[in-house]
């Protein structure tokens, strides 16, 4: 095959692939719901890996004796969060299920630890990355008073859009950084 | 390449006569003399891309709050593209840089990496196992065509070491904690990654063997076969050794033996295709040899092997797979030199002298030690591995110029 065509076909390959992962996040970003929710604290051991913050929510550890219906859930299954957007402004799961809920703003996790009561979701919404030697503002809060704001979109896909700290975005440009 | 001592033997033969070999001599000199200063360049010039495209990464990362998410994405399609852009030209359009030109695209190749991994990071994608292996996934399927489109060597091998990479990801993310009987078993882990591993490279192994269906793809074929070979060979070495039963023992902190039905069906899922593949490459490889042949059984057999070890693990049975693993090893090698020898393929002596050394060195340690007195210990083997090399390095140069004699033979 001659090798001009060659070169474009692979380069239209590429920015389909690259262009289609760009997309597809870039629909949630754009087309989704924005959602508040309110991170928890973490073990401050855990809180950093290199320049990324580990979060984590109400909603990433679930109770199933506290749900309707016998449901059980094995590791790697997907669950649905049904999202209500309280007073407050912030979002937090009314519900969950293993059906896709309808005409419902939700969000789609997947088990990561399963046990007999209890099973920890990951929502993709649980790093942050930040600029590199800033992210002391998150730590010495501890996960406490920070606030996610997610794009949820109608396929429940999640992306963490902002972080806040005491309802504040956090502007990482007027952030003097710490050397290590 | 003729040489000197060529020349000086066709003259003296009266092949040629002393004007041209004046003349042939001084264009050796100089061909040897712009190929190596050709090389020197090809090596400056890819080393400068790879700096520049490192550069260019960490241009974005560095500066993460600085730039748009807009232009962080510019920047890394433009080098990305750039890289590509660049090789092609210079490798196949005006074809006056061939080497430097595929050392950018194979630049190009890692670039679409490093932007993948950045794009994920401009979404804040989990930095998880989970996430890790679609990333892996999407580097490995935008690279695939590369190695089939341009017959690249060195993008093939990186296509291999993603490929393991992945395998163990998704094998680890979609089978930990999941029904195991020791939920987060070390011992587990540690058994299940050792067969994944021998099953992936007997896989990788086989699908290098289909490549031998097209005089085209066959070198890219050997170098999916060699990095089969490797890993799979690694592992069988690893299994042949009592160190490695003692550490899968301990790390079962007294838990139970016996697999879980998820580790159960994924292994089912990794392993029927490369049992199938292996096979497929038995009865129809392009290449009917009796090297071909026994090669394929060797892949079949250490399959086997690791399936075995698999579903019958037990303090029971260590023993039993510690002495087939040692056969099959000691097999593998021998088989390897045959190989290297009828195919007067230096590159597979030399990897089988390297595993044999490693192998005598440890079986050394672990059936000797112990038993001699420590200064006697040392010293007998000492002797042995430089008594050792000397025979071995003779042997190699003896084997490196029969097969550069008769290579001249073919193509003089």
């Amino acid at each position: 095959m001659d090798k001009k065509k060659i070169f474009i076909g692979l380069g239209i390959f590429w920015l389909v692939i690259l262009g289609g992962f760009i997309g597809f996040k870039e629909f949630t970003v754009k087309t989704g719901q924005e959602v508040l929710f309110k991170t928890i604290p973490v073990d401050p051991r855990d809180l950093f890996r290199g320049d990324y913050v580990i979060l984590r929510y109400e909603m990433s550890s679930v109770d199933l004796s506290k749900l309707s219906g016998a449901l059980m859930f094995l590791v790697n299954d997907t669950i649905y969060g049904e999202i209500e957007i309280g007073k407050d402004g912030y979002g937090s799961i009314v519900n969950f299920s293993k059906e896709v809920p309808q005409d419902k703003l939700f969000i789609k996790g997947v088990i990561n630890r399963a046990g007999a009561n209890n099973v920890q979701v990951e929502y993709g919404i649980e790093s942050y990355f930040v600029p590199a030697g800033k992210g002391y503002v998150i730590e010495d809060r501890r996960g406490d008073g920070v606030d996610a704001k997610v794009s949820v979109d109608r396929f429940g896909n999640a992306v963490i859009k902002t972080l806040l700290i005491d309802e504040n975005e956090i502007d990482f440009k007027s952030i003097k950084a710490k050397n290590k | 390449m003729i040489d000197q001592k060529q020349i000086q033997e066709w003259l003296q033969s009266g092949t040629i006569d002393q004007k041209q070999a004046t003349k042939m001599l001084s264009d050796a000199t100089q061909t040897k003399k712009e190929e190596s200063s050709g090389k020197f360049v090809t090596s400056i010039v890819s080393l400068g891309s790879v700096l520049f495209g490192i550069g260019a990464v960490l241009f974005v990362a560095l500066n993460w709050d600085g730039i748009s998410d807009f232009f962080k994405i510019i920047i890394l399609l433009g080098v990305t593209f750039g890289s590509y852009y660049l090789g092609y030209v210079l490798a196949y359009q005006k074809q006056n840089y061939p080497k430097v030109g595929a050392a950018l695209i194979f630049l190009g190749a890692l670039l679409f990496g490093a932007s993948t991994f950045l794009i994920a990071q401009i979404y804040n994608m989990n930095s998880s196992p989970r996430s890790m292996y679609i990333l892996l996934g999407i580097w490995l399927v935008g690279i695939l065509p590369l190695v089939y489109g341009f017959l690249s060597k060195a993008i093939a091998a990186l296509a291999s070491v993603l490929f393991f990479a992945f395998i163990f990801l998704v094998f680890t993310v979609e089978t930990t904690g999941a029904n195991s009987i020791n939920e987060y078993s070390d011992y587990n882990f540690l058994l299940n990654t050792l067969v994944v591993g021998i099953v992936s490279g007997v896989m990788l192994f086989s699908i290098g063997g289909f490549h031998y269906t097209s005089e085209k793809l066959k070198e890219v074929g050997r170098i999916y076969r060699l990095a089969g070979l490797q890993v799979s060979l690694f592992i069988v070495f690893l299994l042949s050794m009592k160190f490695l039963y003692d550490i899968l023992e301990y790390s079962r902190y007294g838990g139970e033996y016996g697999v879980s039905e998820t580790v159960t069906v994924w292994v089912a899922v990794l392993g029927i295709p490369a049992f199938l593949l292996s096979v497929a490459n038995l009865f129809f490889s392009a290449v009917k040899t009796k090297t071909v042949f026994a090669e394929n059984i060797a892949a079949i057999l250490i399959l086997a092997l690791a399936l075995l070890l698999f579903f019958f693990s037990g303090l029971k049975t260590f023993m039993m797979f510690r002495v087939l693993f040692t056969a099959a090893f000691a097999g593998i090698i021998l088989m390897m030199l045959f190989i290297g020898y009828q195919n007067m393929d230096m590159t597979v002596v030399n990897k089988a002298s390297f595993w044999a050394t490693l192998f005598i060195v440890v079986k050394y340690f672990e059936w000797f030690w112990g038993t001699f007195n420590p200064y006697l210990f040392f010293m007998v083997g000492g002797i042995i591995l430089i008594m050792g090399g000397i025979a071995l390095e003779k042997k190699r140069k003896e084997l490196k110029a029969r097969f550069t004699a008769a290579n001249m033979g073919h193509h003089g």
